[in-house]
């Protein structure tokens, strides 16, 4: 009798990762960006899909509503791009969450994207994908401790604080 | 009136012992002591207890994992549950446990009973190192010793409740199969102390003398000592004889070869039990555990009787003692190593010879004894022509000492150098160019050789 360890194929786990995506709506719409239940629907398929490609598993509502309250203030972000982003953000996400050999957290990690994005990279995601992260990601497989990492932790942050996307946006 | 047993659905022998809750669901819900519903509770409640372990795994600082990583935690934490359903006497107890309980609940349960395994293994472990036998081989010594000491360093219940770490190089003779994790390790370890316990019966010289007639090198060989030990004691009774001094005489063992190659196997099985029951009754054995053990090993041994009869080996199955101590010695001498800083020059000398030919006559002319030539074929890597130049006149008593000390007897805790390894593996490599005649000379030396040291 197997045991399956792709939660996600339960329709009640995919209904409360869409409810949570939705309910991100009251935050964003105050920078112009919403989702409709379909657009989320399809930013957790993008998500099996990308768990799947990188042979990684989820449990929860993982890393979507993070990544949604991350980015939405970007000054590069609006309704025209959303969704194109959003799924973009997704796969990148798990692919260096690999390439950094996890050994960074997840708000680690989108809090280097989201601040990569919005400085260096000037909103290109092939910036961010084909330069930014592939350097994090030699930096810390050669050891440097990401708290020295000041796209992780600018220097007004205090680093024994983890970055934490919703304390911010709040 | 006669007793009435209750019928039981699901035959234990039928679940696998390795993925025993997956193979009891699976048997509870075709005999319909679980429903569909219970299954798929089951299995949700597995995923919801895997993202809780998970969540510690990562401290709570990433949402997802690598497949590989929930995979072996999925795993830990069916074999956690698999141990406490093994607990229960019958299947179809542990079956009902799984209508009626949660899968957190079921492990919980599982976790008490690997922290009580794990304490009796430790002190069984205890046990054993504190009556280790002086017949113990490098393999025993290894396994039982290092291996366990290193298993219950890095043994991580939490996470990997169902990985053994390491490898029971030292095999016993009942096979302790289809189990892993602290479950095979507490079941290899009280295999090993009733071995223990069984030899503990005959004096360690007897047992010595036994295993050298198995083989002159027998600490250095992988093999099951009790097996040999057991076999030969009933082997004794057979032979009408005393088991305690395992002395089992050539002229025996010859009429008893003659009497076991005639038996048909129900009657070999027959006559092994009774030459045991006469063994327990002789060696006054009544530890009940024991005595299953030694119980359990009788269709092996059989079975290895009826294999060396078939083979036409039986000749290495009925051992007859040897006594090493009475081999005449071949004492050699490593002689004198040259003063440090001349042989420091000469050594650099022969490193920067710029001929072959040059370095061979430089090492047969001033190399004395064998001390120095050690020194130098260690210290400057020769090719294997030159090896084979300089080792050609020398006596296969010179060679068999060499041999003795870096293939056959290297020190215990041998932590050898770079140099060391590859002069070894070069001179193993001469060896096998040797004609046959020459390597069977060396190799009966070996075990005669006694090696002198001498001062510099």
């Amino acid at each position: 009798m197997a045991f399956d360890l792709t939660p996600f194929s339960s329709g009640m786990l995919q209904r409360q990762t869409v409810d949570a995506i939705v309910k991100c709506n009251d935050f964003t719409i105050r920078h112009g960006l919403i989702l409709t239940p379909q657009q989320a629907l399809e930013l957790v398929e993008t998500r099996a899909v990308a768990l799947s490609e990188n042979g990684r598993v989820e449990f929860g509502t993982g890393i979507l509503d993070k990544i949604i309250r991350e980015f939405c203030d970007s000054p590069y972000i609006t309704m025209q791009n959303y969704m194109e982003t959003l799924h973009e953000l997704i796969e990148m996400f798990y692919y260096f969450k690999n390439e950094t050999q996890d050994s960074i957290s997840d708000d680690e990690l989108i809090a280097f994207m989201s601040r990569s994005f919005d400085n260096v990279c000037h909103g290109s995601l092939e910036l961010l994908s084909g330069r930014e992260l592939p350097e994090l990601a030699g930096n810390l497989r050669a050891g440097i401790d990401p708290r020295s990492i000041e796209l992780i932790y600018p220097k007004d942050v205090d680093p024994d604080i983890a970055p934490n996307t919703e304390d911010e946006n709040e | 009136m006669s007793s009435i047993e209750k019928i039981r659905l699901i035959d234990r022998s039928e679940l696998s012992g390795e993925n025993y809750f997956q193979s009891l669901l699976e048997a509870a819900y075709s005999r319909g002591i679980l429903q569909a519903a219970d299954v798929e509770r089951l299995q949700l409640e597995c995923i919801e207890l895997l993202a809780q372990k998970i969540k510690k795994y990562t401290g709570g600082e990433s949402s997802s994992v690598r497949v590989e990583v929930a995979q072996s935690i999925m795993t830990s934490n069916l074999y956690t549950i698999s141990l406490f359903l093994k607990s229960y006497l019958y299947p179809d107890e542990a079956a009902e446990a799984l209508k009626v309980s949660s899968v957190k609940e079921l492990y919980e349960q599982g976790c008490a009973v690997i922290e009580i395994k794990l304490k009796t293994a430790k002190r069984i472990h205890a046990l054993i190192l504190q009556n280790s036998p002086k017949f113990a081989t490098r393999a025993y010594k290894t396994t039982i010793v290092g291996g366990m000491k290193s298993f219950f360093k890095s043994y991580n219940p939490e996470y990997a409740a169902h990985s053994t770490h390491i490898s029971a190089d030292y095999p016993t003779c009942n096979p302790v199969g289809n189990l892993t994790g602290v479950e095979f390790i507490h079941k290899y370890l009280e295999s090993i102390y009733y071995e223990n316990m069984f030899c503990a019966n005959f004096a360690s010289a007897d047992t010595h003398h036994l295993l050298s007639g198995y083989d002159n090198n027998y600490r250095e060989l992988i093999f099951n000592a009790y097996e040999q030990v057991i076999t030969t004691a009933i082997a004794c009774k057979l032979a009408r004889l005393n088991a305690k001094s395992l002395n089992l005489p050539e002229t025996a063992a010859e009429d008893l070869r003659v009497f076991l190659t005639a038996q048909t196997k129900p009657e070999l099985a027959a006559a092994i039990k009774n030459a045991h029951d006469e063994l327990k009754a002789e060696l006054k054995i009544t530890n009940i555990p024991m005595e299953r053990y030694t119980d359990r090993s009788l269709p092996i041994i059989a079975d290895s009787i009826s294999g060396a009869i078939a083979s036409k080996t039986l000749r290495q199955v009925l051992i007859t003692p040897k006594y090493p101590e009475l081999t005449p010695k071949l004492r050699v001498s490593f002689g004198r190593k040259m003063e440090y800083k001349q042989y420091r020059k000469f050594a650099e000398e022969v490193a920067d010879c710029r001929y072959s030919s040059d370095r061979i006559a430089m090492l047969r002319r001033e190399i004395q004894t064998l001390a120095d030539l050690e020194n130098i074929l260690i210290d400057v890597e020769l090719s294997p022509d030159e090896l084979k130049a300089v080792l050609s006149d020398r006596e296969p008593p010179e060679l068999a000492a060499i041999a003795k000390r870096h293939l056959y007897e290297p020190s215990e805790e041998d932590e050898a150098s770079d140099a060391e390894r590859s002069f070894r593996r070069s001179f193993r490599q001469y060896l096998e160019t040797l004609p046959q005649e020459r390597q069977n000379a060396i190799n009966r030396i070996i075990p005669t050789i006694e090696v002198i040291e001498e001062r510099s």
